[in-house]
């Protein structure tokens, strides 16, 4: 399923030509968030020690073949997900909490490529609640469209960013689910 | 002096006399009473407001409006709120005190900040770099200003005919006269400028600089840079509280409101609150203020002579309350 998924990207990104000026960092006039959720049978202690440390989510999302970080779980740590050559995202740890299992990061806007996750300004929080024997681990986005300005071409637009992300977490948490209750 | 109907009873004569003094005063304060104790929460996700009842915290009604609603502005004379549509373009108009949606009517492609004094309404545009001027009695733009880029926040002092207008991708406020509708100063801010604030005692404007996690200090009369004040990440917007000595940023990315101390500009206590706080209004009492939170659906009400949260509202999806939220 990933697979496919990460085909479908790639073709995006060489297929979509969108001619972006390269100064501009508005965004279009309102966020959008994203909420998906996935129940998994484990403690959220051991869903925790999978997902807990910034720096190594290319252990468990399917899409990121490998992860470059620098800083652990200390603010302002960086990762750089790497997803094919050449096809990167970098974030910035913000906030991370080993006692309340969570934590958020952010795409700065100045490193982001809009043909990778057709978002502007986006942060996100990661995070793992116990759930009677299981636990909850719940993924929120928020973000801007991929185009700034005025009549956004339709892969830039709000609905896609919405979709791209709602993609993202839903195959990532899947993956996550299927990883620790079928290993 | 004669008054006929006061006839031989001095006693009666002042009865009546109070009688009919009350009785419109009762009219009047009726009308007061009903358009003063709610706040207008925009909510982006559901185009809707919630209209809020600031005594119990509890949402009283629920408007439909245009496309994703995020600015708001409550005039002063308590006769309608006006909601900007950035989802379609659109300003929506609120009748008050009878809570009924009026009008929504076409004003320009990305419609954001939203201000009204006694004759017009003011409406920044974020794509077209423009601020149109619309008659509040007709609805029909009467004129235009040319903003900076991107012009996010507006203050207006209404007193002075005077209109501050931050632009977000200039690092810039302009100071606009609201009679000629010209541009006077322009003053250098912080870096990506948004929510801006009159303090109403030293005529201060506070605007929340998003992207250098600061807020911005401008002198109205001078437009002066005074100071720039750290505050957390992503501030968003600024009200004043205890007869301006306080200031409370909301700071979308930290889920918390910083309080400044006006007098020492500096940070005096952080709250947490929801997620992503944006838009902060202060009640009439000049003590609690509502922080509306995008992410949770939700409004932190913060008592900030004590700074605590006393209560938690929930509201529609992705509260926004951008402007002047609450009944003067």
């Amino acid at each position: 399923m990933f697979r496919f998924q990460f085909r479908s990207s790639t073709t995006l990104i060489f297929s979509v030509l969108v001619l972006l000026s390269a100064v501009t960092h508005a965004h279009g006039p309102t966020r959008q968030k994203v909420t998906e959720s996935v129940s998994i049978n484990a403690s959220a202690s051991d869903v925790w020690a999978v997902i807990g440390d910034f720096d190594r989510a290319h252990e468990w999302l399917p899409m990121v073949t490998d992860s470059k970080a620098e800083g652990g779980n200390t603010k302002g740590a960086t990762r750089t997900l790497v997803l094919g050559p050449g096809v990167e995202i970098h974030e910035t740890l913000k906030k991370h909490s080993d006692e309340t299992m969570s934590y958020s990061y952010k795409i700065p806007v100045s490193t982001h490529d809009v043909n990778i996750l057709p978002v502007n300004n986006y942060s996100s929080t990661l995070s793992v609640k116990s759930d009677g024997d299981g636990s909850v681990v719940t993924w929120k986005g928020a973000f801007y469209r991929g185009y700034p300005n005025n009549d956004p071409p339709p892969e830039l637009n709000d609905e896609a960013a919405v979709a791209a992300v709602t993609g993202v977490y839903q195959a990532g948490l899947a993956h996550l689910k299927d990883m620790i209750e079928n290993p | 002096m004669t008054r006929p109907w006061c006839g031989p009873s001095q006693t009666l004569c002042i009865l009546i006399a109070l009688v009919i003094v009350s009785s419109s005063g009762t009219a009047q304060a009726q009308a007061q009473a009903q358009a003063r104790p709610q706040a207008f929460i925009t909510n982006q996700g559901d185009n809707t407001v919630s209209v809020v009842d600031i005594n119990t915290h509890t949402t009283l009604k629920t408007l439909l409006v245009g496309k994703e609603p995020a600015g708001i502005s409550v005039c002063a004379d308590g006769k309608n709120a006006y909601v900007s549509n950035p989802g379609d373009g659109t300003v929506s108009v609120i009748a008050l005190p009878s809570l009924k949606v009026v009008d929504t009517i076409p004003v320009s492609d990305g419609p954001l900040a939203i201000v009204c004094d006694e004759k017009l309404l003011f409406v920044a545009d974020w794509y077209n770099n423009t601020i149109n001027a619309l008659a509040r009695s007709t609805l029909k733009q009467v004129g235009a200003i040319a903003a900076g880029r991107a012009p996010s926040g507006l203050a207006l002092d209404a007193r002075r005919n005077r209109l501050y207008v931050t632009n977000r991708d200039d690092d810039t406020v302009m100071e606009i006269d609201t009679d000629s509708l010209q541009l006077l100063r322009t003053t250098q801010t912080g870096h990506k400028p948004w929510g801006i604030t009159l303090s109403p005692r030293l005529r201060h404007l506070y605007i929340a600089n998003v992207q250098d996690n600061s807020v911005s200090v401008v002198d109205a009369s001078s437009m002066k840079h005074l100071a720039q004040i750290p505050v957390g990440e992503r501030p968003y917007a600024v009200s004043f509280a205890l007869e301006g000595s306080r200031a409370l940023v909301s700071n979308q990315y930290d889920n918390s409101v910083s309080i400044i101390d006006t007098e020492s500009m500096k940070v005096e206590s952080v709250l947490e609150v929801d997620e992503y706080p944006e838009g902060v209004n202060t009640l009439p009492d000049d003590r609690h203020v509502y922080v509306a939170n995008w992410f949770s659906n939700t409004v932190t009400v913060i008592d900030a002579r004590k700074s605590e949260i006393v209560a938690t509202i929930e509201v529609g999806d992705g509260p926004r309350a951008y402007g002047n939220a609450v009944n003067p």
